[in-house]
């Protein structure tokens, strides 16, 4: 009896654990993050200048608030975008820009250690953890609309 | 001021006045050909007293032809001291000299005599231009502040910005009933970035600037090698006592911008550039700084003296000079009447490849000219007031920018001159816009804090300008946002530590325009004629140049290259409006060129080409490159023989290659 009982808990234990490594939490994706790659293409290689190549900080913060630094070829400076974010089940990200755009797709997120796989549009990211240098945070241009961008502006 | 009949005629009257006519003379423009083929142009519209002569080589006497003449006198156009004589004579700049004739005589007779003697190589009729503006101002009323008036979300203090619709246009009907929100240069973001800086310096060309107004004094260049009122040629650079400029009429150090018949035109000008921004005082200029003492400084070169001047003698001295003191910008409200010439090579040659001698003094200040962020300096004109289908010389030539007007609805003014030699358009204002007769839908700037007596051609007094602040309208107006946006850009430009070619930021600032081309359909309401009516706009599609300035967009192109998007996979037209100016699809395309690395990078299989004014491309994997993209603006060919050369402009544009693209710019 004694053994059944004790090979019962740890079986209920064991599928506990199993249980809670086995989706039942979305995957993290809170902090701040630096573009790595695109569709398998180190970022620092993309539109290089004498100021380096493409640079996109992303921050996701716990209360479903985002914002990105990107400095995308030929400026010095960084320009800020900022919105919202909802998760939908474990692995999908949905997000709305401050001026009512919407991102341009759903991502679906794969979190290995200290590195964020966003995948959507048939574009796969892959983002390092990283905190956001204070001078880029100080020093970037707010884009509060499209207005401030003219017309398709910085057209990503 | 509104439908006043009296007023109209009154207006009529005014803008007749000798020296500010508005009516062209085209029949009396055209060139005449003469058999002595040293003479290089016609006496239409010329000054009597002087001719200008160039001799064979420096030193040359000609005393003969002088005595046969009675020339009263026979000096150097342009004055040479020791610095840059070795740089004049390169231009032939100093072997031009000014004859003073006797009076009544007469100029054919002048010009033949001249040409017989053999050291002359060339002779020319010193023209006179006309300002590009119907000299007429209108007094600015200011309300009386009250906290609940007081403009809030102003960027800067000055109690009079709120009247300036031209930085920022909240379509106000007090303006005009159909004034546009929108339809102004977009200063405001521009300022949070730059507001000007002191190392730049705008060369207004014009009648001379009131050095000491209060809105004007902090921004005005001064010639430190000069000490003031001593008398004395302190820098030996053929000028007494130039501290703010010179009067290029004659030829001295000392300004006057009250002479008999002036009008206040160059003060107004002088304040769209640079009034002092953020003294709580009078109105805002483009660049004028921040109200510490950090705007772009004005260098005032007097052409027009009261009635005399403007002509070709005292603007090749307002080049010269500005070249010499490193003045970045020209800024020429001023110009032939339309029709005067009609190409580059009408205006430029003469016999034997002598130039004329303005022309000759352009080409001074374009590759001399400027502090060292762009290669040379940068000509600024109006495109003229004559509603003529083509710009007015010098504006229409090769290498000088030439500005149309818009109103306060964001349309062409019923003034503006357009079609080829035309680059650009930026505010001018328009009394008549929408039927009204408003003085607030001109252009408020700084006026001399004097009245100064308007004369009828009779030369009798018929009223006085406006004092301390008031309104003008005209492409006068206009060229001066330009070259204050210009300036602004290159304030900018050495803030973040950047140089380009002459060609590269002219490319920057013609492509930093919102389209205007979409919106020319139908009518208007204006003056037409003598009387209000629809002004047809289809007409001047196409041909008030590159769109409406936008000074954000050129800070923005200063800033770096925009970047477009190319969906991988995709056969895609991408629209080249960022980088050509808004109207972008209807500009003549000459070239597209891509590295073969970077067409490896996004998997090109062929170059990309333009499309229906659209770049087309077809990545093939994710990637980057740059795509080098020449235009044409202003005219359909470099070639200026026939019409006004266009100016090639070029832009390299970056292309990033992957699937997804957002509308806003944004990564995600």
């Amino acid at each position: 009896m004694g053994k059944i009982l004790k090979l019962v808990l740890i079986i209920s234990v064991f599928m506990t654990l199993a249980g809670c490594t086995k989706g039942q939490e979305q995957v993290g994706i809170a902090g701040e993050w630096k573009l790595e790659s695109i569709n398998g293409v180190p970022a620092e290689n993309m539109s290089v200048d004498e100021y380096g190549g493409l640079d996109i900080y992303i921050s996701f913060s716990e209360d479903g608030k985002f914002e990105t630094f990107q400095r995308v070829s030929g400026g010095e400076h960084y320009y800020r975008f900022s919105g919202t974010y909802v998760r939908i089940g474990q692995d999908v990200v949905s997000g709305i820009y401050s001026d009512g755009n919407s991102w341009a797709a759903d991502y679906t997120v794969v979190r290995e250690s200290d590195r964020l796989t966003m995948a959507g549009g048939d574009d796969t990211c892959v983002y390092v953890s990283a905190s956001i240098p204070d001078i880029i945070r100080d020093s970037a241009i707010e884009v509060k609309s499209v207005q401030d961008c003219g017309s398709g502006f910085r057209f990503l | 001021m509104k439908n006043n009949p009296i007023f109209l005629f009154t207006a009529a009257i005014l803008a007749a006045i000798s020296g500010c006519t508005a009516e062209p003379g085209p029949a009396e423009g055209i060139k005449t050909t003469y058999s002595c083929s040293k003479i290089i142009n016609s006496p239409a519209n010329a000054a009597k007293e002087s001719i200008l002569v160039r001799v064979s080589e420096a030193g040359a006497e000609i005393n003969s032809a002088l005595d046969e003449l009675g020339a009263k006198s026979f000096c150097r156009a342009i004055p040479g001291n020791g610095e840059n004589k070795e740089k004049l004579a390169k231009y032939g700049l100093d072997k031009w000299f000014i004859v003073s004739l006797p009076e009544g005589c007469d100029l054919d007779r002048a010009a033949k005599i001249l040409s017989g003697h053999s050291n002359v190589s060339a002779v020319q009729f010193n023209t006179k231009f006309i300002r590009a503006s119907d000299c007429r101002s209108w007094q600015y009323l200011p309300q009386i502040q009250t906290k609940s008036t007081d403009a809030g979300g102003n960027t800067f203090s000055d109690p009079f910005f709120k009247d300036q619709w031209h930085y920022i246009n909240k379509g106000d009907r007090a303006v005009a009933p159909t004034a546009k929100e929108g339809a102004d240069i977009n200063i405001k973001d521009a300022w949070r970035l730059c507001a000007g800086d002191p190392a730049i310096t705008v060369a207004i060309i014009d009648e001379a600037v009131q050095w000491n107004h209060p809105d004007l004094s902090g921004n005005m260049w001064t010639n430190t090698a000069e000490i003031p009122d001593n008398g004395i040629d302190d820098d030996g650079n053929g000028y007494i006592d130039d501290i703010y400029g010179i009067n290029c009429v004659k030829g001295i150090g000392a300004l006057s911008w009250d002479a008999d018949g002036s009008s206040g035109h160059g003060t107004h000008v002088a304040g769209i550039v640079s009034a002092i921004n953020g003294n709580n005082t009078g109105v805002c200029g483009i660049a004028g700084g921040t109200g510490n003492n950090d705007g772009v400084r004005l260098m005032s070169c007097q052409i027009f003296d009261g009635p005399d001047g403007g002509d070709a003698v005292s603007s090749a001295r307002a080049f010269c000079y500005a070249a010499d003191n490193h003045a970045d910008i020209a800024q020429c409200s001023f110009g032939y009447s339309g029709g005067a010439f009609i190409s580059d090579s009408g205006y430029n040659t003469a016999s034997d490849g002598y130039y004329s001698i303005e022309s000759c003094a352009m080409e001074y200040f374009m590759s001399e000219g400027g502090s060292g962020i762009v290669d040379g300096g940068l000509i600024i004109f109006a495109a003229g007031n004559e509603g003529y289908g083509m710009a007015a010389y010098p504006g229409a030539y090769k290498g000088c920018i030439s500005v149309t007007s818009v109103a306060s609805d964001g349309l062409p003014a019923y003034y503006t001159n357009y079609g080829p030699g035309c680059d650009i358009a930026a505010p001018g204002g328009e009394y008549y816009t929408g039927g009204q007769s408003n003085e607030k839908a001109a252009i408020l700037s700084t006026m001399p804090t004097r009245p100064l007596p308007v004369y009828d051609e009779s030369g009798s007094i018929i009223g006085t300008s406006a004092t301390d602040y008031g309104y003008m309208q005209g492409t006068s107006m206009a060229c001066p946002n330009i070259s204050g946006i210009a300036a602004l850009g290159l304030s900018y430009a050495k803030k973040i530590g950047k140089q380009y070619t002459r060609d590269e930021f002219l490319s920057m600032l013609l492509s930093a325009t919102n389209g205007i081309d979409a919106l020319l359909t139908g009518s208007k309401i204006t003056l037409t004629g003598n009387s209000i009516g629809e002004m047809q706009l289809m007409p001047l599609r196409g041909k008030i140049g590159t769109g409406t300035i936008d000074a954000w967009k050129l800070l923005m192109n200063i800033e770096g290259t925009p970047v477009l998007t190319a969906i991988v996979g995709e056969s895609q037209n991408l629209s080249l409006n960022e980088y050509f100016g808004g109207d972008s699809d209807r500009l003549t395309y000459t070239s597209v060129e891509i590295s073969g690395p970077d067409m490896e990078s996004m998997g090109l299989k062929a170059k990309p080409e333009i499309r229906y004014g659209k770049l087309h491309i077809e990545p093939t994997r994710t990637g980057s490159g740059k795509v080098t993209v020449k235009a044409l603006v202003g005219g359909d060919s470099l070639d200026g023989t026939d019409a006004p050369s266009a100016i090639g402009v070029t832009r390299t544009i970056s292309v990033i290659a992957r699937n997804v693209r957002n509308n806003n710019g944004g990564w995600l």
